[in-house]
């Protein structure tokens, strides 16, 4: 159902900074570690927050969390 | 994944996931991604111009954001700083031969009571009241329409912020209550499934053979349960309000008590995968779908351990669940 990414594709997409990469935990978990260029967006303020922080909806964007899931 | 389907929902077009996550990135050794030294690019989404947005905002749009963006004192402020500021600029007028007139004479400019003077017509021009007793003559005049129409501005902007407070607090009132009256039905919700459980539970012990009757109720008791997983799902990702921990916790053991007691409800009536009609087997899966959703990877909060705790439970019966 979702679409998804694997590994390379992402370092490949984010080398050629084809993407916007939400990281969707908390901003502890994001102080602590994060993939390069990721932007934090905990999942319970997507709905408040996204507007501002993903001003484009047809931006291409990869969420990731924990993992693997 | 929770977070794409929200995304989705927000109509965002292009959403991806990567399921990998943390774990699988920083397993192995991280890979060099800065082939370009360039961080403008570094978010693309966030950089690329918003024409639309630019262009769509005229001035008197902007005008009437920044107005509704200050506060109550900051308006008031500047408020009085319009009258006070206007009234010396009249009085300065008066006193560069621009005169302020009171019942066809110039008023007097010389001293403290000139100014007096000037101030309060300003006051009486920026409220609209607008007496008439003192009246403004030649370059003034075009002052006071000025002063006139911006005082009635930010005094209207002013009025009607009071009004929306109250406003803005009854409606989270509204929403308080309307929260915990969600809470509430949420708990007696999962407590009539258990006595329905417990009920059914009761029918098919002892019979050899499980009543019909009883798949019913199974199939029934399974279609209200998914219903309350939704309620903890939103309660948990699309919280209009921070839910108490130990509230949660209560309904999140509630949740493991009911998991454990259907999973030997289910044992009981004996319904393997020919009895199991469409409607308990998607059933089934979307409960196992939301209990994986509700205890996954992406939690949104830190949670207290005891609450990872049940969430673990919750996931490992809802495994089990499916493996009936």
């Amino acid at each position: 159902m979702d679409h998804v990414i694997d590994r390379d594709e992402l370092i490949g997409a984010l080398r050629a900074r084809a993407i916007t990469l939400v990281d969707v935990l908390s901003p502890e978990s994001f102080a602590a570690r994060h993939i390069p260029t990721a932007i934090n967006l905990p999942v319970a303020e997507i709905a408040r927050r996204a507007p501002e922080q993903l001003s484009n909806r047809h931006a291409a964007i990869v969420a990731y969390c924990g993992g693997p899931t | 994944m929770q977070a794409v389907s929200l995304l989705r929902d927000l109509g965002y077009s292009h959403v991806r996931h990567y399921p990998g996550g943390l774990a699988e990135w920083f397993a192995a050794e991280p890979p060099d991604i800065s082939t370009r030294p360039s961080t403008a690019a570094a978010h693309p989404a966030r950089s690329t111009p918003r024409p639309r947005i630019f262009s769509a905002a005229t001035l008197s749009t902007r005008f009437v954001d920044a107005l509704s963006e200050r506060s109550v004192g900051v308006l008031f402020r500047w408020w009085l700083a319009i009258v006070v500021g206007c009234g010396v600029a009249f009085w300065l007028f008066a006193l560069a031969g621009v005169p302020l007139m009171e019942g066809g004479k110039a008023i007097e400019t010389s001293g403290l009571g000139g100014l007096v003077t000037a101030i309060y017509f300003s006051a009486v021009t920026a409220t609209s009241i607008g007496y008439g007793d003192i009246v403004p003559a030649g370059a003034a005049r075009l002052l006071a329409i000025a002063e006139g129409a911006a005082g009635l501005i930010i005094f209207g902007c002013v009025v009607s912020k009071f009004v929306s407070r109250r406003q803005d607090r009854l409606i989270a009132e509204i929403h308080h209550i309307a929260f915990e009256d969600r809470l509430g039905r949420l708990r007696s919700n999962l407590h009539l499934i258990r006595t329905e459980v417990h009920a059914t539970l009761r029918m098919c012990e002892g019979s050899d053979m499980p009543p019909p009757e009883a798949i019913a109720r199974v199939e029934s008791v399974a279609m209200v349960f998914v219903g309350e997983l939704h309620g903890v799902h939103d309660l948990l990702y699309r919280p209009q309000q921070t839910v108490d921990e130990t509230v949660l916790e209560a309904i999140l053991a509630g949740l493991v008590s009911v998991f454990r007691e259907f999973t030997e409800l289910l044992a009981c009536v004996r319904v393997d995968k020919s009895v199991k009609s469409n409607l308990l087997q998607s059933n089934l899966k979307t409960m196992a779908r939301l209990a994986r959703e509700i205890c996954g990877d992406c939690v949104p909060r830190e949670f207290a351990p005891s609450l990872r705790m049940w969430m673990d439970q919750i996931q490992r019966l809802a495994e089990e669940l499916v493996q009936i």
